[in-house]
């Protein structure tokens, strides 16, 4: 509890012929949201060790998973960003990510999103899914319009294997 | 009729001169909510957004009257702001901060425990009664006061079940979002009470996701308790198991916490669900109407 382990495995746990238990191995994973009050164990996270598109995310407050689909998407909110990943399921594609900008998506937020689908290269299409409202799509729309004008020339380069295929802003 | 929240509910904001609570109070004031007060440590004395402002809950019950706590305070202080709203015997408390320590809400757990209060949350949207109170984060006008109680471990897919519901002409009791988190206070079945006794409600939308068990315990209760229809929908079918989807409790473990399992218990149970979230308010339509 102290150190806001969540989960602690041991394996294997072996007695030894003095009968004393030795523990050979074991994992722990501590609550993240928990990480600012323990400094020591937060010194020893290892990003070499976890997806390089994950943790760039995380660096720019994303909550974003890889998966090995063709189509990306951008949403707001983790419900939604999962129901349309269940939408492109439902009608035969397969999703790319997971990707919840957050409540308080600014334009560089949303622009560095869209970098870190970007660098996937088995996206083929991206579909951006936002409820408007409290989240201004505005501001949506110009993290949108620079990071496609800022590698237009790549996108006009990637054209014959890698279309930006769709920009569909809530639409099914 | 309505549940938990209503035109004369009495509003205290914890955290009010923050950037999210002052923007989030603001809107909550527009749309009509009753918001009498605010606490932020060391900001008492002062006025905000129109309403005094408290160093505490307690110092602010000495002088106000409310029955409703709204809390924007940051993850690391957040459990005990719920503590102290529960001390100070608020009956009903939403907690709209994501990110609060597992091990907090632990405490928290323990203090709800034999109180007079209610916890909402956290990691929620909060809770409209449309045309009343916003309580929350929730867009307003996408809401219309009608039949449809709306029950939802997600915001973004709440909001959408109120669009759907709008749409098609049936409008909301209340929407309550109970929050994405493990640890959370009231639950699908606490709110499935609710509606269940509510003479204004006709219909409970329920969206849940995967991670946990809730939705098969609220599946259990349904099949015995609740006679009024249920649609439902589950986010994360297309999820992979041992990956934290956004959410701190949307995680398939193992076997447990896959949207299959939640479906098949919910239809055992009676309740018409749908594959696509773009189904909830055609379905609760055809349900009602025909």
């Amino acid at each position: 509890m102290s150190k806001d382990s969540d989960l602690i495995e041991i394996n294997p746990l072996i007695l030894d012929e003095k009968n004393h238990l030795i523990a050979l191995d074991s994992k722990m994973s501590i609550d993240s949201n928990a990480l600012f009050r323990q400094e020591d164990l937060s010194l020893m996270k290892d990003p070499n060790q976890e997806d390089k598109l994950e943790v760039k995310a995380s660096e720019n407050d994303l909550s974003y998973v890889s998966l090995d689909g063709e189509i990306a998407c951008m949403v707001n909110g983790a419900g939604l960003a999962m129901a349309t990943m269940d939408v492109i399921k439902l009608h035969g594609g397969e999703p790319a990510n997971f990707l919840d900008v957050g409540g308080g998506a600014t334009p560089d937020r949303v622009k560095s999103a869209f970098d870190i689908i970007m660098e996937n290269p088995k996206v083929k299409g991206i579909l951006v899914n936002i409820f408007g409202g409290i989240v201004r799509c505005d501001v949506i729309a110009e993290g949108i319009i620079a990071a496609v004008g800022k590698s237009i020339s790549m996108f006009l380069l990637w054209l014959d294997w890698r279309e930006l295929m769709l920009i569909s802003v809530r639409n099914y | 009729m309505s549940v938990l929240v209503n035109s004369s509910s009495k509003i205290i904001c914890q955290g009010i001169t923050g950037s999210q609570g002052t923007f989030h109070s603001q809107q909550c004031i527009d749309y009509g909510s009753n918001i009498v007060g605010g606490v932020t440590p060391g900001r008492g004395g002062q006025e905000h957004l129109g309403v005094p402002v408290f160093n505490s809950v307690s110092e602010a019950s000495e002088s106000l009257e409310f029955d409703v706590s709204m809390i924007f305070v940051p993850p690391k202080f957040a459990a005990e702001a719920i503590i102290a709203a529960i001390e100070a015997e608020i009956g009903l408390v939403v907690c709209i901060t994501e990110g609060i320590p597992v091990a907090d809400m632990i405490k928290v757990k323990a203090r709800l425990k034999d109180s007079s209060s209610i916890l909402l949350g956290p990691n929620c949207p909060g809770i409209i009664t449309p045309d009343e109170a916003k309580i929350g984060i929730m867009p307003g006008f996408i809401h219309q006061k009608g039949s449809i109680g709306i029950i939802s471990r997600s915001g973004t897919l709440t909001y959408e079940a109120v669009d759907q519901t709008t749409k098609h002409g049936l409008g909301q009791s209340t929407c309550i979002g109970i929050g994405g988190d493990p640890i959370k206070g009231i639950n699908f079945i606490d709110c499935l009470k609710l509606f269940e006794a509510d003479p204004d409600t006709q219909g409970i939308v329920l969206v849940g996701e995967i991670g946990g068990s809730d939705e098969e315990k609220a599946a259990e209760f349904i099949k015995n308790n609740v006679t009024k229809p249920v649609v439902a929908y589950i986010a994360g079918v297309s999820a992979p198991p041992g990956k934290r989807m956004g959410h701190a409790g949307a995680i398939v473990t193992g076997k447990e916490g896959t949207a299959a399992s939640k479906y098949e218990a919910l239809q055992e149970a009676g309740v018409y669900t749908v594959e696509s979230p773009a189904l909830i308010g055609e379905k609760m339509k055809s349900v009602l109407v025909g």
